[in-house]
C-alpha cells in the first residue's frame, strides 16, 4: 500500500509527488492519459497533428488517439476548454511563463491598492509566507529569465514608448514591464543562434533553440537527456526528479508511476464521526479492467473541470455548495497587431515578454504558428466583422469592432505571420459562483457522468469587465507604439487556458472547499494539488509557478501532519531537475 | 418528437408522426410565400415536391442513393464552410461570391478536415445524433436529388421529385449509424433556408449553405450563435427532455465552433501529413498563404532569431522589499 496516492500528472501532482518521494514516502502517481516517453519520436510538431482537439496527441482522450474519440465535456456555451491528458498535462503545452502572484490577492497585502483586487476571496496566507516556496520551485524547475528575439524586441519597443517602467524584480509591485521568468532554459552554445539543424543537437546546443513549438511540446535540444529539455513542463522537470528520487534525494525513494489509469472514485470511510479518504478506485484505459488503491493520503490533481467531476461522482460531501463553483479563467482575451516590418511571430519560445498592471491583470507578447493563428482570429464572441456583433463588437483603440476576422480580410492579415505579434489578455478576473462545474446530464462515458462546464461570461462581475476592457486598451496602445498599421481585438469566448479555483482554499468555509493547506474541508486525508486549489485568479498572473509552489507548501504539510516528519522548504537547498545525479538517472532508464 | 427505445436507439422517425412543418413542406410555404417564381427567376430549378410524396414501394431505390446522397451533402455544407472562412478560386467560393486568387480551404482539404475533426471530437451517443439529424431535416427538404446522383435505374425516384430529405429520413428510419458532420451540415442548412429560402437551388448541389453569399453566410451564423428561436423550436421538438433544455447552448456551442474551425483548418497540414512518417508530402497550402518557414515541409529544430538579453539582464531575484537582496 502505497503512503500517498496522487490522481494526475499534470502542472501540480508531479510536485507533490517529487517532495514526498524526495523524502522517502511511498508515493504513487495515476494519471488519465499516455506517458510520452519518447518525444523526439512520438510528437511531429505539425499544428493539426498535435493540437487537433479530435484526435491531436495532445488531445484530453485515451491514447489511441485515432482509434477512440476524445473525453467529451459539455458546454452549454461557446467555449475551448483546452483540457490535455498526459504525462505533464497542460504543462505539455503550457508556455512556461513563471510570473508569482500579484501580492494583492493575498491577506498581508497593506499597499495602498488593496481595495483592487479580488478582496473577498484572498488566499488564506501571506504572499511573504508563499515566497520561500516560490524560490524553491524557481530554483527546480529551474525559472529563468527569458532570452528575446525580434517579436519580444518589438513589444518592448511598444512598453518604452507607452512609458512604462521595468521590473527587475521577481515581484509584481507595480504597473511595469519586463522579459518573462520562465520556466525555459536560457539558449546556450548553438541554440538561437543557427538554422542549421546539424548544429542543433545536444550538447552542442543547449536550452532553447527558438524553433517557436511551445504549444506543441518541447524536445529540444534534439539528443538532450529528457530533464535537460528546453521547456520545463513538468514531464521534463518533476516526472524526472520523482522517478529518480532514490538518486538524487539522501532518503529518497522513487515514485511509482502509472499511465492509462483514469480515477473513478475517491475510497472513503468513517473514522470518529469523520470523513476519511482511504484510497481510489481506477479504470485501466486501455483495457477496461477496474482496480482499487489504498492509501494514507490521497492527492487530487486531475485539474480544475476533472477533480469537481470525480468528486461528485465519488458522492462527497459538498455542504456549501462550492465544489466546482468560482472557475477563473483570466477572461482571456487576444489582440493582433499586424505590422509592415519581419517580428519573428512563429519563432522563438512563445511568450517572452509581459507588462503587468496590478489591480487589472497583465497582458503578455505570443507568438504562434499559423494555424493557431488562424484560430485564434476566427474565436470571438462578437460575431463576424462587417457582419454581425452578437450584440457586443466593443470598439476601441483597436481598428473596426471585434469580432471574428475571415474571409479575405484574414487571408490579408495572415499573409505573412512572421509580420504579426499577439497579445494575450490576461484579466484579474473574480471568482464567481455561477462560473462552475456541474455534472452534465449528457450520457456518462466510461468513467461515470461527464463534467458540464459553465461559464457566464456576459454576466461576469463589473470589475473583471473593466479590467479586461482596460487592457486591452493597454494592449492596442503598446501595439500602435510599436508600429502596427492594424489593431484587430478577437472579445475572445471563454477560452479556458489558464484555470484556477473550482475547489478553491479561502479564509471563509462558506464560499471555500479546502483549509489554508489545501487539504479537504470535509473529507480529512484528502488534498487538492493543482490549479483548482488556488483561491482566486491571482490578480491576472499565469497560474503554473504558484500552483506549484502552492503544492510544495501542501506536500510539506502532507509529511508533517501525516507522517510525522518535518519540514524541509526553509531549512534545505533545493536540488535542480537540471542536477547531474537526475541526468545520469534518466541515462540510465529511469523513465524507460 | 423522437422517442428512445429500450436500447437507447432512437426511435425510427415515421413520415407520417413528422413535425407540422415537414408534413407540409417547404415547397408548400414557398409557393404561399410566392418565392418559388422568384427562385426560377433567379435560374435555380424549381424545388422538387415535399418530401412525403416518395411511394413506400420505391424505398429499395431510395437505399441505394443513402450514402452517396449523405456524402454530398456532408461534402457541399463543408466546403462552402470551408470557403466562409477562406476563399479561394474554386466554385464554393464562386457560389459564395467572394473568391481569391489565392488557394483557400478547398486546396487545402478543409472539408475533409471539418467533417472529421466535428465527428470525432463532438462524439455524441447514436441516439441523439440521430434526434439532431432529425430536427434539421427541414434544411434540404426543398433540395433535389442530384441526377448526378441518379443513374438511369433510378430514375423513378426522380419522377416522384424525391428529395435529399426523403434520403435521410430513410437513413433514419434505418437506424444508420449517422455522422455529427451530417446533423451540424443539416443545422447550417435549416438556419440557410431561413436566411434566403431560394437558396434550395443554386449552383451548389447539395447544400443550400453553400448558395449563400459570403455576407449571408454570416447572417446564417448569426442565427446559430444568437440561438434563433426558430432552430431551438426544432431541437426542442425533437431532443427528449431533459436534454432539449440544452439546445439554446447546443447552437452556440455548435455555432462557435464551426466558424473557429473553418479559419483554422485551412492553415493547417492536414491535407498532406502522412500519418505513418509524421511529416507532410509537400508543403501545406496554408503554409503558403502565410509565408510560413519558406520552402520548408518539416518543422524546424531551432532558428537564428536570438537577439540577447534586454538590457543585458538575464537574471533577477525576489524584490528587497519581501526580502531579496
Amino acid at each position: 500500500m502505497p503512503d500517498v496516492i496522487v490522481a494526475g500528472a499534470g502542472g501540480g501532482g508531479p510536485v507533490v509527488a517529487k517532495e514526498l518521494a524526495g523524502r522517502g514516502l511511498d508515493v504513487l502517481v495515476l494519471e488519465a492519459g499516455p506517458f510520452y516517453r519518447d518525444p523526439e519520436n512520438q510528437w511531429s510538431r505539425y499544428e493539426n497533428d498535435c493540437n487537433s482537439p479530435a484526435d491531436g496527441y495532445f488531445r484530453f482522450g485515451p491514447s489511441d488517439r485515432f482509434e477512440r474519440p476524445p473525453w467529451f465535456r459539455e458546454l452549454p456555451q461557446y467555449a475551448f476548454t483546452f483540457q490535455l491528458a498526459g504525462s505533464g498535462g497542460t504543462t505539455q503545452h503550457y508556455f512556461g511563463n513563471s510570473p508569482r502572484a500579484m501580492p494583492g490577492v493575498f491577506t498581508d497585502y497593506t499597499g495602498a491598492d488593496r481595495g483592487a483586487y479580488d478582496v473577498a476571496h484572498l488566499f488564506p496566507f501571506g504572499y511573504r509566507d508563499l515566497i520561500p516556496y516560490y524560490e524553491w520551485v524557481e530554483a527546480t524547475l529551474p525559472v529563468q529569465t527569458a532570452a528575446m528575439g525580434t517579436k519580444e524586441a518589438v513589444f518592448f519597443r511598444g512598453c518604452e514608448r507607452l512609458g512604462l517602467p521595468v521590473n527587475t524584480t521577481k515581484d509584481i509591485q507595480r504597473t511595469s514591464f519586463r522579459p518573462q521568468e520562465n520556466a525555459i532554459l536560457q539558449p546556450g552554445g548553438t541554440a538561437g543562434r543557427t538554422n542549421d539543424k546539424a548544429r542543433l543537437r545536444f550538447p552542442e546546443a543547449t536550452g532553447c533553440t527558438f524553433c517557436g513549438y511551445c504549444f506543441q511540446g518541447c524536445l529540444e535540444p534534439r539528443r538532450a537527456p529528457r530533464n535537460l529539455k528546453a521547456k520545463r513542463q513538468t514531464d521534463n522537470s518533476y516526472l524526472p526528479m520523482m522517478l529518480t528520487a532514490d538518486k538524487w534525494a539522501p532518503s529518497g525513494r522513487r515514485a511509482s508511476f502509472i499511465a492509462d489509469a483514469f480515477v473513478t472514485k475517491v475510497l472513503t470511510e468513517q473514522r470518529g464521526g469523520r470523513t476519511v479518504a482511504r484510497g481510489v478506485r481506477w479504470r485501466d484505459t486501455r483495457t477496461g479492467a477496474e482496480h482499487e488503491e489504498t492509501a494514507a493520503v490521497v492527492v487530487l490533481a486531475g485539474g480544475c473541470t476533472e477533480n469537481p467531476r470525480l468528486w461528485l461522482n465519488s458522492g462527497l460531501p459538498d455542504p456549501n455548495g462550492w465544489v466546482g463553483r468560482g472557475y477563473t479563467d483570466h477572461a482571456i482575451d487576444w489582440v493582433v497587431g499586424v505590422f509592415d516590418e519581419y517580428t519573428g511571430n512563429s519563432k522563438g519560445a512563445a511568450s517572452s515578454a509581459r507588462a503587468d498592471f496590478p489591480g487589472y491583470g497583465a497582458i503578455e507578447q505570443v507568438g504562434l504558428p499559423p494555424a493557431l493563428q488562424a484560430l485564434t482570429m476566427g474565436l470571438s464572441d462578437s460575431g463576424v466583422r462587417g457582419a454581425y456583433d452578437n450584440g457586443r463588437g466593443p470598439t476601441g483603440a483597436w481598428d473596426g469592432k471585434a469580432g471574428r476576422v475571415v474571409g479575405t480580410e484574414l487571408k490579408a492579415a495572415l499573409s505573412d505571420v512572421d509580420r504579426l505579434v499577439n497579445v494575450l489578455v490576461l484579466t484579474d478576473d473574480d471568482v464567481e459562483a455561477d462560473n462552475r462545474v456541474e455534472r452534465s446530464i449528457l450520457p456518462p462515458d466510461e468513467h461515470g457522468p461527464i463534467p458540464k462546464v459553465i461559464f457566464e461570461h456576459r454576466n461576469r462581475s463589473a470589475r473583471t469587465q473593466r479590467n479586461r476592457e482596460f487592457l486591452c486598451g493597454r494592449a492596442a496602445a503598446l501595439l500602435r507604439e510599436a508600429g502596427a498599421r492594424t489593431v484587430l481585438r478577437m472579445d475572445f469566448p471563454p477560452v479556458p487556458l489558464h484555470v484556477h479555483s473550482t475547489m478553491r482554499m479561502g479564509t471563509d468555509p462558506t464560499d471555500s472547499v479546502l483549509g489554508p493547506y489545501a487539504e479537504a474541508r470535509w473529507v480529512d486525508r484528502l488534498f487538492v494539488g493543482d490549479n483548482s486549489a488556488l483561491a482566486n485568479a491571482l490578480g491576472g498572473s499565469n497560474p503554473t509557478l504558484t500552483t506549484q509552489a502552492v503544492a510544495t507548501r501542501t506536500a510539506e504539510d502532507i509529511f508533517t501532519r501525516y507522517f510525522g516528519g518535518a519540514a524541509w522548504v526553509r531549512s534545505e537547498a533545493p536540488v535542480s531537475s537540471l542536477d547531474d545525479r537526475v541526468t545520469q538517472a534518466v541515462l540510465d532508464g529511469a523513465l524507460d | 418528437m423522437v422517442g428512445f427505445r429500450d436500447d437507447g436507439r432512437v426511435t425510427p422517425h415515421h413520415r407520417e408522426t413528422g413535425t407540422p412543418s415537414t408534413l407540409l413542406g417547404r415547397r408548400d410555404l414557398l409557393i404561399r410565400a410566392g418565392l418559388l417564381g422568384a427562385i426560377v427567376a433567379a435560374g435555380g430549378a424549381l424545388p422538387a415536391p415535399a418530401s412525403a410524396e416518395v411511394p413506400e414501394a420505391l424505398e429499395p431505390l431510395l437505399e441505394l442513393v443513402v450514402q452517396p446522397a449523405l456524402n454530398l451533402v456532408t461534402a457541399d455544407t463543408y466546403g462552402g464552410l470551408a470557403v466562409f472562412g477562406v476563399p479561394g478560386s474554386d466554385r464554393f467560393s464562386a457560389a459564395q461570391g467572394l473568391t481569391s486568387d489565392t488557394p483557400g480551404g478547398i486546396e487545402a482539404g478543409s472539408p475533409a478536415l471539418l467533417q472529421h475533426t466535428v465527428d470525432f471530437f463532438v462524439s455524441w451517443p447514436d441516439a441523439y445524433v440521430h434526434a439532431l439529424t432529425a430536427a434539421f431535416t427541414t434544411g434540404v427538404s426543398e433540395v433535389p436529388i442530384p441526377s448526378s446522383l441518379l443513374g438511369g435505374l433510378l430514375a423513378p425516384l426522380e419522377k416522384v421529385g424525391a428529395t435529399l430529405d426523403d434520403v435521410i429520413r430513410l437513413a433514419l428510419r434505418n437506424d444508420r449509424t449517422l455522422p455529427m458532420s451530417l446533423a451540424l451540415a443539416l443545422l447550417m442548412n435549416v438556419a440557410a433556408t431561413q436566411v434566403r429560402p431560394s437558396s434550395v437551388a443554386g449552383p451548389i448541389a447539395g447544400s443550400p449553405f453553400a448558395n449563400l453569399t459570403h455576407q449571408e453566410k454570416a447572417f446564417t451564423f448569426q442565427r446559430i450563435e444568437q440561438a434563433n428561436p426558430a432552430l431551438v423550436e426544432l431541437i426542442d421538438g425533437h431532443l427528449p427532455e431533459p436534454l432539449n433544455e440544452t439546445a439554446s447552448g447546443l447552437l452556440k456551442y455548435a455555432g462557435g465552433l464551426l466558424l473557429t474551425l473553418s479559419t483554422y483548418s485551412a492553415y493547417t497540414e492536414f491535407a498532406v501529413f502522412d500519418r505513418d512518417s509524421g511529416k507532410a508530402v509537400r508543403r501545406p497550402v496554408g503554409w503558403d498563404l502565410s509565408r510560413y518557414m519558406p520552402g520548408r515541409t518539416v518543422p524546424a529544430d531551432g532558428w537564428n532569431e536570438f537577439l540577447g538579453f534586454y538590457q543585458g539582464r538575464r537574471a533577477v531575484t525576489t524584490a528587497p522589499e519581501f526580502g531579496g537582496d
